[in-house]
């Protein structure tokens, strides 16, 4: 029998069917790798590659006289997005010393890239590319590329314009339209503004053609060599022309894991260029760092239910007890007619279907045999959020099976109202409950002409204080330790009320001791999918007033409406409690859509800004079933480019990860990240804490459900 | 002309920078910890009701309990489906891990192996899979308390250590063993309850 089985091992072995399994392992992490210029590429030249939706990556490069960091973001597996810095060593900032010194000139870019077609047996796969949109475009491009990939070689073809257009010949789409043969001259000095968009120049001028191939080596873990024929124009790239003494450029990556990645290249035929790049899968849970904070059973739980099979009050004191000693606070519980129903909130799980099981678990460990349903409500706040029904027998066998379909198909899941009469125990709360964190706060401000970096290191104070169960106060304090931002002398030139651009006095006066939050809040629940705030103090380190907002949320609907209105006054630069003179009333009309399959989120905010511009804010972001959330936004208001300034309207990027991701214990909290290309008064927002949005952010079907599959860690 | 580059907008980034605190906080102690041998304390080794394995896999380590012998294999049974089983001290099998393997014909193959100390052990392995694959032994060593052996599979450039210490009983103490060519090498120590 071992024989055969043996023999069988070797003639799979030699059959075609295996060689296309070992050179799974001949060539080993093949993943795609990031050119100098910060995207998937080559040496300089793009390709057709993309990673897996849901990627976040940092690219470095170090190529003279270029010094480059990437931000890297893949929403979906068709679309490359990325943001870069690059700090140009051969010209300085500007030519005003009284204003930059002698600092080098720094650069920001946004690229894009999509994916056309996708590559199959016969055919390659091509995408269609976007360099440095918008602003001074000094290394502004558009490329059509495709990519093949045979055996252990990826080969790469494409056209581009612009700065990739070195080997140049007579653009073809002037065939079309004779305005394609000509391209606007770059705006050098800004004056159209840094981060104004460019699109009239897309895809005209001059064209070009690149290409080459990345060269896997057989059994090197992923090493690579990459040779091409760069078609970037050194003559008008960046401020100064470059010397280029070939238009072969090669390279070498190297993987160090299946994330981090070094490379080596030498290019232009005289220099040696080196960088690194590193991705996650923020996407993916299973990329998430194993969690060991895992349930722990209630002890004893038979005899606890013997005890609990005494009385209802003994059941519902267990209950608390061991759902308070798991960090979940039951608020309200009933027992009737053999269903155990609490209401619940929890602080710990961004994974509402986590929290869920876990609930149910201690509910099931400690409820007496005569308890055959559960109904455990979500409770935020004096506001019902949903609430999940399930029978006791159907709970145990999904758990034991672990299958998170089973359960969403057994479960009754809905939206809920609150009523406090339907629950016969109500734990009596203390009021004032003061829950609170202190934890160091990092402050940076960086590419401004003083420096290209300053920071401050603070430490602050963050508390929610529950008067009473319908009004809470929301504070941060902080207080400056260490910093460098008396060093910036940055004034702002805008035109329209300062309500942003004053930053640099905020910074500088606000050095030491500063109220950074002080915010009164009463939520409620009017009516059912109807939530209410109002709130009045301090609501950001530039502003204060009274207002609220209201926000229509059906719990089965992937919409959502709101209106907010706010009477604010702008906050001294000291930020204590003192008010300067301009105040505004400022407010808007607010429209969410979610797409379920997707998870792209749309979020349409019209009315008055802070400058007393109005117009409307656009924001479209992706969710994954991490919690990672990535997205864009843009606005435009009824102020003038000039008005506006540099940039000509409002424009950013952001994204979040839950910090648990990277750690072995839960937490709600996100790491999150934004940019603008430059800080301007027009299309201000109000910045109030806890928005409707994200507070009722349980009260949706989707958002509940949308995680669900990992709900038995 | 006064250019106002204010790149990162405060207001956005105000409540948000502290957040990488709990990150830095946790790294240097992961950092430590990979350093770190996992050695159960006595106490734990002395509460055990049934015999165990200790296994580090890179950064993560697991305790395997024993779930049956059959004709001397040993069925080593962990959290998350995670299962082990040795012949010898050898590891034969894994599965539940990101990547498994296992030996073809474990126990004839090891047993010529340790008898000859020359010959070859076919494996095969899943994500992504491959079948038969042979490493032949490149270098054996053997003792009365201690094996090491070396193997390489000349088709994937794969090398291979086999280390098993054994008590004066025959039975496997510790052993350090390359199981898949992804996956870090494997320490494991053995505790019997018999």
């Amino acid at each position: 029998m071992s024989r055969v089985r043996q023999a069988l091992s070797l003639l799979l072995l030699f059959s075609a069917a295996v060689s296309a399994q070992i050179s799974d392992y001949i060539y080993p992490n093949t993943y795609p790798s990031y050119s100098n210029y910060g995207t998937l590429g080559l040496v300089q030249i793009p390709n057709a590659r993309f990673f897996e939706e849901g990627t976040l990556a940092f690219s470095w490069s170090h190529n003279d006289p270029y010094l480059r960091g990437s931000l890297v973001a893949y929403p979906f597996s068709w679309m490359e997005a990325s943001f870069q810095y690059t700090d140009i060593n051969n010209a300085l900032y500007s030519s005003v010393s009284a204003f930059s010194g002698t600092q080098s000139l720094k650069d920001k870019g946004f690229d894009l890239k999509f994916k056309l077609i996708k590559e199959s047996d016969l055919l390659p796969q091509i995408a269609l590319g976007i360099r440095d949109i918008g602003g001074t475009s000094l290394f502004a491009s558009e490329y059509i590329v495709a990519s093949k990939r045979i055996w252990n070689a990826d080969l790469s073809l494409g056209m581009g314009w612009g700065i990739l257009s070195n080997n140049s010949f007579k653009n073809p789409l002037g065939k079309i339209n004779e305005r394609f043969y000509e391209r606007q001259d770059r705006d050098l000095e800004g004056t159209i503004g840094g981060g104004a968009l460019n699109a009239n120049t897309f895809f005209t001028g001059e064209s070009g053609l690149f290409g080459g191939m990345e060269l896997f080596i057989p059994n090197s873990n992923g090493l690579r060599l990459k040779v091409e024929i760069d078609a970037t124009n050194y003559d008008k790239e960046g401020r100064e022309p470059i010397t280029q003494d070939s238009k072969i450029n090669f390279g070498l990556v190297k993987p160090l894991s299946k994330n981090f990645f070094v490379k080596l290249a030498y290019v232009r035929g005289n220099t040696l260029n080196f960088g690194f790049s590193y991705k996650i899968h923020a996407g993916k849970q299973k990329d998430s760092r194993k969690k060991l904070e895992t349930y722990i059973p209630v002890e004893n739980a038979p005899i606890v239910r013997r005890v609990t099979a005494r009385s209802d009050l003994f059941t519902y004191r267990a209950a608390l007890k061991n759902l308070d000693d798991r960090n979940v606070a039951m608020k309200l519980a009933n027992i009737n007619d053999g269903e155990f129903h609490i209401g619940y909130q929890q602080n710990k799980y961004h994974n509402y279907g986590i929290a869920a099981i876990r609930v149910l678990r201690t509910l099931d460990e400690v409820a007496p045999d005569s308890i055959d349903r559960f109904k455990i409500t979500n409770l935020n706040g004096e506001m019902g959020m949903n609430s999940i029904s399930i029978s006791r027998q159907n709970f145990k066998n999904n758990l034991a099976r672990k299958s998170p379909e089973l359960f969403l198909r057994d479960t009754l899941i809905e939206g809920y109202t609150l009523n406090r009469e339907e629950f016969a125990y109500q734990p009596t709360a203390v009021y004032p409950a003061l829950h609170y964190t202190v934890e160091p706060d990092l402050q940076s401000q960086i590419g401004g002409p003083d420096g290209f970096i300053f920071a401050t290191l603070r430490l602050a104070f963050d508390s929610e204080l529950m008067i009473n169960k319908d009004l809470s106060l929301l504070t941060r304090l902080s207080h400056g330790v260490i910093g460098d931002f008396d060093d910036i002398n940055l004034a702002s030139d805008s035109i329209i009320p300062h309500v942003r651009t004053d930053i640099v006095d905020y910074l500088q006066e606000g050095d030491k001791f500063t109220v950074d939050r002080l915010q009164f809040n009463s939520f409620a629940n009017p009516y059912k999918n109807i939530y209410s705030k109002f709130s009045a103090g301090i609501f950001e380190r530039m502003f204060g007033g009274y207002g609220g907002e209201f926000l229509y949320r059906p719990f089965e609907k992937n919409y959502a409406i709101g209106l907010e209105a706010w009477r604010v006054r702008q906050r001294d630069f000291k930020q204590n409690l003192e008010f300067k003179d301009y105040e505004i009333s400022t407010g808007h009309f607010n429209f969410y859509y979610t797409e379920p399959r997707s998870g792209v989120i749309f979020r349409l905010k019209a009315g008055k800004y802070l400058a007393g511009d109005s117009g409307y804010t656009l924001n479209i972001s992706r969710r994954f079933e991490t919690g990672f959330n990535v997205g864009a936004f843009f606005s435009r208001t009824d102020i003038s480019k000039e008005e506006f300034g540099e940039g000509a309207f409002d424009k950013g990027i952001y994204f979040s990860i839950p910090i648990d991701f990277f750690s072995s214990s839960y937490a709600v909290r996100p790491f999150a990240w934004g940019i603008r290309p430059v800080t301007r008064d027009g299309a201000a927002i109000l910045e109030h804490g806890l928005p409707l949005w994200g507070v009722t952010d349980q009260g949706n079907r989707w958002s509940l459900t949308r995680p669900w599959k990992n709900i038995y860690d | 002309m006064t250019k106002l580059k204010l790149i990162i907008p405060l207001i956005f980034l105000v409540s948000c920078n502290s957040y990488y605190f709990p990150l830095l906080i946790e790294t240097p102690e992961r950092i430590i910890n990979s350093f770190r041998t996992y050695t159960p304390g006595e106490d734990y080794i002395e509460n055990q009701e049934y015999s165990f394995i200790t296994v580090e896999l890179g950064q993560q380590n697991a305790t395997l309990v024993l779930g049956s012998i059959e004709n001397n294999v040993f069925t080593w049974l962990g959290r998350d489906n995670v299962v082990f089983e040795t012949y010898r001290g050898f590891i034969i099998k894994s599965i539940g891990l990101e990547h498994n393997f296992e030996i073809v014909d474990p126990i004839q193959s090891i047993d010529k192996v340790l008898s000859n100390g020359t010959g070859n052990i076919f494996y095969n392995f899943d994500n992504p899979r491959l079948f038969g694959l042979e490493a032949l032994i490149t270098r054996f060593n053997k003792t009365t308390d201690q094996v090491s052996i070396s193997l390489k599979s000349n088709d994937i450039n794969w090398n291979v250590k086999f280390n098993v210490s054994y008590n004066s009983n025959g039975l496997a103490l510790s052993a350090n063993q390359t199981l898949h060519p992804f996956l870090s090498p494997a320490k494991l120590r053995f505790f019997y309850k018999y």
